[in-house]
């Protein structure tokens, strides 16, 4: 944590510092900052939040389902799981013409209902929130004025909250995102698609915005 | 224009992507609980009777034979023990060094009137042994003969962890089996198990002791090559918190289990231990 902490830091000092020493000449048509929300599938989330089905265990088999500290609670099962995608808030700010420093924030939702197996009535839910921030590191392959082609990686934290009607539990994690190949394009209102692993999905897309670049 | 266009993508994309990501569990059987529940039971029963009544027959065949056929028991029935006379009519059967089972006979056969033996498991078997979690502990059986083919079997609670029980087993024909597995027989009684609370995921023991108190309400019958053939049983499980489920299993014939439980009467085909189906 401390690592991460000094790491961002420098990070942050070094940005300053080259934002207002660089005088270079692509600064006059390459956009230095961008905002951008995307969406995704929530994949990576899902396996953090245990919303994955891994296919079914001989061990199943071979023990009682339940356990005897069990057998007086409700009989219950799963109702469809939904899920929001994993939804991505990122700002990026260009260091040099082909090396960006910036952040992620993302969330990814999954939700179900908990039915009694006799009754068939409602009994209970189970909502799972997954939200990371990741400190990112991108880098610029194509830079073009209206066209950029990326790939990029990032190490940050997450934590999924889960709630039931009797309880609330959370479980820190530490996550990777790495963003393989993407592509942006447009002016200053532009689109992205992303193909990576991680916290923004497999596949992700959405759209951003470009500002302070000089020759707007 | 543009940043309206850009939301509605953004919007349609939400949409598109709120979608369901796991399809509902199936509802199942409605007697699921029920079914384990008597699983459990029948499980822990039959364990009782293949591990200590049924072996107390076997170790009688060898302790009422000649010494031509003892050699030929043993072989057949004890090929991986040593039986060992550990003397007053006390025997071990020994897995190398460790005594697995002992039998005191009071130097009677198992048909000796009022014949009255002890069958204690010693723990270096159960530890390798104990199966399912929750399986009540069982170290010691008393079997006592009572007469015309029909034996009494004792599970004291005292030296069983809690458990206790009183079966009785009428053995149909004149002659006492070598294995009850090669016999047709009837169990009745009634007994209460005492569940072992162990959570696998942590590996400790709960504080709350489950119980399972059943009575045989009609002959549970066996014959060689089925488990059961017909029998029905009561089984009321609670626990000292008060809680309480009850279920009746019913074996309609070698392949059909009738569960009521909650109200609710479902049939199940016979099969391995929590791998049998609804018709």
């Amino acid at each position: 944590m401390k690592r991460l902490i000094v790491v961002i830091f420098f990070c942050g000092t070094a940005l300053s510092l080259l934002s207002q020493t660089d005088t270079t000449s692509w600064k006059h048509f390459l956009p230095r900052h961008e905002v951008q929300i995307g969406i995704g599938d929530p994949f990576f989330s899902s396996v953090y939040a245990g919303r994955i089905n891994w296919g079914t265990s001989l061990m199943d088999y071979d023990y009682p389902a339940i356990q005897p500290n069990q057998w007086f609670e409700p009989d219950t099962y799963r109702g469809a799981t939904f899920a929001s995608g994993a939804v991505s808030v990122s700002y990026m700010f260009r260091i040099q013409k082909w090396l960006w420093l910036g952040g992620t924030f993302s969330y990814s939702g999954f939700y179900n209902e908990v039915f009694d197996r006799v009754s068939n009535q409602k009994v209970d839910y189970r909502d799972s929130h997954f939200i990371s921030i990741i400190p990112t590191v991108r880098f610029s392959w194509l830079n073009k004025k209206y066209l950029t082609l990326y790939s990029g990686v990032g190490v940050g934290i997450a934590t999924v909250f889960e709630k039931t009607n009797n309880e609330l539990t959370f479980s820190p994690h530490i996550v990777p995102h790495l963003t393989a190949v993407g592509i942006h394009a447009g002016k200053n209102w532009y689109g992205f698609f992303e193909i990576g692993l991680g916290v923004k999905g497999i596949v992700s897309t959405g759209f951003g915005y470009h500002f302070n670049c000089k020759n707007n | 224009m543009k940043k309206l266009a850009f939301l509605n993508i953004l919007l349609l994309l939400i949409v598109c992507n709120s979608c369901e990501w796991q399809e509902a569990e199936e509802r199942g059987n409605l007697t699921q609980r029920g079914k384990q529940i008597y699983d459990i039971w029948d499980y822990s029963s039959q364990s009782i009777l293949n591990d200590f009544v049924d072996k107390a027959f076997i170790f009688n065949a060898w302790y009422t034979a000649n010494d031509s056929v003892k050699r030929i028991i043993e072989d057949q029935w004890f090929p991986y023990y040593k039986i060992r006379n550990d003397g007053n009519g006390k025997y071990g059967l020994y897995s190398g060094t460790t005594l697995d089972f002992s039998f005191e006979t009071n130097l009677q056969s198992l048909t000796d009137s009022s014949a009255n033996w002890t069958i204690t498991r010693h723990n270096s078997y159960l530890e390798m042994n104990t199966y399912y979690s929750c399986e009540p502990i069982i170290n010691s059986v008393k079997i006592n003969y009572t007469n015309n083919m029909e034996w009494d079997i004792r599970i004291d609670s005292n030296s069983n962890s809690n458990s206790s029980a009183l079966w009785h087993l009428h053995i149909s024909g004149n002659s006492v089996p070598e294995s009850i597995s090669l016999a047709d027989y009837e169990l009745s009684g009634h007994g209460v198990f005492a569940m072992q609370n162990y959570e696998s995921i942590g590996g400790r023991y709960g504080n709350a002791p489950t119980f399972l108190e059943y009575e045989i309400a009609e002959n549970f019958a066996h014959s060689p090559g089925a488990n059961w053939e017909r029998g029905s049983v009561d089984i009321l499980l609670y626990n000292e918190k008060a809680e309480s489920l009850e279920i009746k299993g019913t074996i309609l014939n070698r392949k059909t289990l009738c569960i009521h439980y909650l109200g609710i009467i479902e049939y199940w085909e016979i099969g391995d231990f929590f791998r049998t189906s609804l018709f």
